[in-house]
């Protein structure tokens, strides 16, 4: 009996996670448009054509007839794409924002507050600061800026954390979360700064900027599509390898020690994996609001604090929320371009947030 | 199995040591039990023997070997610890919260397997636990609280239980409770360390008791002969009556009755 | 004086024998005691003053021929005409206008927003919580959102005030202030959203969590509603100049209102909230030791800390809607006037007050001869981040200096 209730347990979450995808397939990229037969078998073709391509066989050699047969076949194959990055996105920001709660034992953290998500604002803003008009181009190079500015920023408050602790001789969390939200604050203002410095260059790059931070493109490439896998596994398989560990890290150190494991180093690997999965999320998918903050906190109250449960089902609540929010989002059209997916989320995950906090009031008091 | 604590000096800095010289010997099934006033240092001294500070000098030492050169995961599977106090904010579920203690088994990227679910069972339906396992750790009392920690500690199957202040914020039943407990796990080969603020306890349990007197030699041997007037009125500057009495199997049995206001007042010593 | 009176009292219900001299000899302890502690004050004082001077008189260039301190000195009737037409900003044509009252609002501001500060940092016993804890701010961007989006058609040129001082005579009072009137609703709606919901959420009992909480959300939420409007605003006109009030507001600057109107009203909304403060001070005391011992020494807390979070948001509320977003000076002023006056409340507030004047004198005059005016949130910004830094550099942490 036990054994069963076990297994069962990945059931609900992935079967969520799976529906959300297929129903975010059944959108069309360039204007609203609900077409789930069109979708599917445009996905069918493009499984035959591939398997076809792959093994040679003459049915490849018609595909531009097929194609043509089908309608909306590359709009569906760029929406395929999209939901993968979303999917993920929205699993690895949602993940970063459970392994950071458990980590500080504070059921209101998120990377946000070690300036993450402000060090992908302003590595933004520079980026088209330095290259201007080009910047459309030079897409590339967007990374190396996204990247530097928030590391500088993260280890600006981790740093602060390690000299706070030094007389004490153990690590100060709540200095180092002073420190972040402060600089985090600070890199806000610089970034808006920026923002309208950009202006003044061009107006146009406004919008670019908007376009980069709120997510309303995805970035589909293929570089772009690497990079992400590449983030995302670098830092999703210590998390998953550690996933009964981590919850170590909820303990007092002095206990957590004396269970045999090592607090400081198992944070330092949360931290870093919980920093570049967030970042990862962040600067594929642009801003997401609160979905880091809220959706670890509603799992917490709803299923348990074991970060094993926490962890399956935040990273499945949370990519399944932002593949409905942009599901609803590319149905909303509004001068020419989908809505922005940023305050849909904030519509979606507050009810749920305020009532999971609502009903669980002894955890706060 | 044998735990040595060898002339350990403990402290947090070098220059201001908080105890000196302190010696206790400990084999398989016994008790004991660290009393002395607030801030005397038995926290520290149980910091020590967990290895969570170095001794400043001297050696502690478990079957003749020192645990200075341990790893952190050999020592956990040798002692175990219970905080004072040890909340989380997260809404841990008792099951939960008694498996994390299974981390020193389970190996570095394991996840807790059929063996472990079976011990946890075991522990829970021992501690009378078992109605509670699918409540939230912040939602239960503080007594079944101390006792899913008791339970997190046992799940890492130790030879060593360090339980620091094991009855503190507990009401009375549930000290004796608490206890009781303690005298079961000595009785089944654990080797027991507690400190506690009732000199009575160790009377209770004919616990092995250190008495720390701020600087003295701590006082170590059988609770009947550490635990008399004269010392705990050196102890803790207070008159304290140490009065024996006949249970309901009429074995005598005793117990400490403080008094106030005494002529001779508590500051003299 | 209150203060040794209450000292007296005090005294006198202390049983025993010793009274008679005791009671001299810690009346006369107190009184020194009390003179030493002020003299940071006396001190602060001076050096705001003398700062107000030397920015107003040197560093500004006036008029066309450098409105030097030394020439109004040299008294004449002709140059007191000059430094009449100098104080009510007449006189200034080509420079900056109206020098005095733009320096009196911002000592004001940086008065207003320290004592939030401080009076917050205690009450919420948190050096985090500010004035923007409660969506103050968002609240105010919301507000200048609804003007932007009501009252200015996107076809206008925004022009800046200075530009157009004739065109605002034309104008009523109420037309000429529209935006502010929109901020201050905004901020104060906010506020009252922000502390209804909690306290609904807290069952009718204040609860800090609560209110960070809330207010952390609305925030959010009204940071992604204004990234909304705004990129619609520019995916339907990429040249739409209506964001740069949009900016005006988030970046902070004095050059948007200074005129003595503008002034009179400020001085209206800040100087009561500013000597409500200064009266509560004693209570304010007792409401950082914690809501049960202040509730015990018969303080009724609930009304008060709704009292102090009013009084809080009108005087942030001012200075969002005259200045702009000015970030920071309520962390880093109480910060430092705690180190120098010590926590309680009754010197606490004054220096706080005294110290965010002069700290916005300094910021001005830096942005002023870097030509950065309109990004004084910029400035103060990198100066909370870079205390921040320094007092952990120190040795001691935050909290304890804090606590």
């Amino acid at each position: 009996m036990l054994q069963r209730r076990h297994r069962r347990r990945w059931l609900a979450p992935a079967l969520l996670f799976a529906g959300m995808f297929l129903l975010s397939l059944c959108f069309r990229t360039a204007q609203p448009g609900f077409i789930p037969a069109e979708a599917a078998r445009n996905l069918w073709t493009a499984l035959r054509l591939w398997v076809a391509q792959v093994l040679q066989q003459p049915l490849y050699l018609d595909r531009f007839d097929i194609i043509d047969g089908c309608p909306f076949y590359y709009e569906t194959l760029i929406r395929l794409r999209n939901s993968l990055v979303t999917a993920g996105a929205g699993a690895a920001v949602c993940l970063g924002g459970a392994v950071f709660q458990t980590m500080f034992k504070n059921p209101l953290a998120s990377p946000n507050i070690l300036g993450i998500s402000t060090g992908v604002n302003l590595g933004n803003a520079l980026f088209i600061m330095a290259y201007t008009t080009q910047s459309l181009a030079m897409m590339g190079r967007r990374y190396v800026y996204c990247y530097a500015c928030a590391a500088v920023l993260v280890v600006l408050a981790v740093g602060a954390g390690k000299l706070a602790g030094r007389h004490v001789g153990r690590f100060s969390v709540v200095d180092m979360l002073i420190v972040g939200s402060l600089v985090s604050q600070f890199g806000n203002v610089l970034a808006l700064y920026y923002q309208y410095k950009i202006t003044e260059i061009d107006y146009t790059l406004l919008t670019v900027y908007q376009e980069l931070s709120l997510g309303i493109y995805v970035l589909t490439g293929l570089q772009d599509m690497l990079l992400f896998a590449g983030g995302l596994a670098v830092s999703l398989t210590p998390v998953l390898l550690l996933r009964f560990r981590l919850n170590g890290t909820a303990l007092d150190d002095e206990r957590a020690a004396a269970m045999g494991l090592r607090p400081g180093a198992l944070r330092a690997v949360g931290m870093v994996c919980g920093s570049v999965l967030a970042l990862t999320a962040l600067i594929h998918c642009g801003d997401m609001g609160i979905l880091s903050m809220a959706i670890p906190c509603v799992c917490r109250m709803g299923r348990g604090a074991d970060f094993r449960k926490v962890c399956l089902w935040s990273a499945c609540l949370g990519g399944s929320i932002l593949l409905f929010c942009r599901s609803v989002c590319s149905m909303i059209y509004v001068a020419g371009m989908a809505m922005p997916v940023n305050f849909a989320i904030s519509l979606v995950v507050l009810p749920a947030f305020v009532l999971a906090i609502s009903k669980q009031r002894s955890a706060f008091e | 199995m044998k735990l040595e604590v060898n002339s350990v000096t403990c402290g947090y800095r070098r220059d201001a040591p908080v105890l000196r010289d302190v010696s206790l010997e400990l084999a398989d099934g016994d008790i004991c039990c660290i009393l002395g006033h607030n801030g005397v240092g038995k926290s520290t001294l149980f910091k020590t023997i967990l290895r969570l500070i170095p001794p400043l000098s001297g050696r502690v030492l478990i079957d003749g070997d020192d645990i200075a050169r341990w790893s952190r995961a050999r020592l956990a599977d040798s002692v175990a610890y219970v905080a004072q106090s040890s909340t989380t904010v997260f809404p841990y579920l008792v099951e939960e919260m008694v498996m994390l203690g299974r981390m020193n088994r389970v190996g570095l990227f394991g996840a807790p397997g059929k063996r472990d679910r079976e011990v946890v069972d075991g522990l829970l339906a021992e501690l009378g636990l078992d109605r509670l396992r699918d409540k939230p750790c912040t939602e239960i009392s503080g007594g079944e609280r101390q006792l899913v920690m008791i339970a997190q500690a046992l799940a890492q199957e130790p030879r060593v239980l360090v339980l620091d202040e094991p009855t503190a914020n507990l009401d009375y039943g549930n000290k004796i409770a608490v206890m009781e407990m303690i005298q079961r796990l000595s009785g089944r080969g654990l080797c027991t360390i507690f400190t506690t603020h009732d000199p009575e306890h160790a009377l209770l349990l004919d616990a092995r008791t250190a008495l720390i007197i701020p600087g003295e030699q701590v006082v170590f041997g059988p609770a009947d002969q550490v635990v008399t007037e004269r010392n705990l009125k050196r102890a803790y500057h207070a008159t304290i009556r140490v009065v024996e009495i006949l249970d309901d199997w009429r074995r005598p049995v005793r117990v400490c009755l403080p008094l106030l206001n005494q002529p001779d007042g508590g500051t003299a010593s | 004086m209150k203060a040794s009176q209450n000292e007296e009292k005090r005294i006198t219900l202390r049983p025993g024998a010793e009274d008679e001299v005791a009671r001299e000899k810690a009346r006369r302890q107190r009184t020194r005691k009390f003179q030493r502690g002020n003299l940071p004050l006396v001190a602060m004082g001076v050096l705001l003053l003398l700062l107000f001077f030397l920015s107003a008189g040197l560093l500004v260039k006036v008029s066309p021929e450098h409105f030097y301190l030394s020439y109004i000195l040299e008294l004449s009737r002709q140059k007191l005409g000059h430094l009449f037409d100098f104080i009510v900003g007449r006189g200034a044509e080509g420079g900056i206008q109206f020098v005095v009252s733009r320096y009196v609002m911002i000592v004001l501001a940086g008065a207003g927003l320290a004592a939030c500060g401080a009076v917050y940092n205690g009450a919420f016993r948190n050096v985090l919580a500010a004035p923007s804890t409660l969506g103050v701010q968002s609240g105010g961007t919301l507000g200048n959102l609804l003007y932007v989006l009501l009252f200015v058609s996107p076809t206008t040129q925004v022009i800046r005030y200075s530009d157009s001082l004739d065109l605002a005579e034309s104008y009523t009072l109420l037309d000429r202030n529209i935006q502010q009137i929109m901020v201050l609703v905004g901020c104060f709606l906010a506020v009252a959203l922000v502390v209804g919901v909690a306290t609904l959420a807290g069952r009718r009992r204040v609860n800090t969590l609560y209110l960070i909480l809330a207010g952390t959300i609305f925030s959010s939420l009204i940071g992604s509603l204004v990234g909304l409007v705004q990129y619609y605003m520019l995916e339907m006109d990429p040249y739409d100049v209506r964001i740069e009030i949009i900016r005006n507001l988030a970046m902070g600057s004095f050059d948007r209102a200074y005129t003595p109107e503008h002034l009179a009203m400020m001085c209206a909304l800040l100087l009561p909230c500013l000597a409500v403060l200064t009266l509560l001070s004693g209570k304010l005391d007792l409401l950082a030791l914690g809501e049960e011992a202040a509730a015990t020494k018969g303080l009724p807390v609930k009304r008060f800390f709704f009292l102090v979070i009013a009084v809080n948001t009108v005087m942030a509320a001012t200075v969002i809607a005259f200045c702009g977003q000015i970030g920071f000076v309520g962390f880093i002023v109480p910060q430092a006037a705690r180190r120098i006056v010590g926590p309680g409340f009754r010197r606490l507030l004054p220096a706080s007050m005294l110290l965010g004047g002069i700290l916005l004198i300094l910021v001005y005059d830096i942005a002023l001869l870097t030509g950065f005016t309109a990004y004084i949130n910029l400035f103060t910004s990198g100066l909370g981040s870079a205390v921040m830094i320094a007092a952990l550099l120190t040795g001691k942490g935050v909290r304890r200096a804090a606590a």
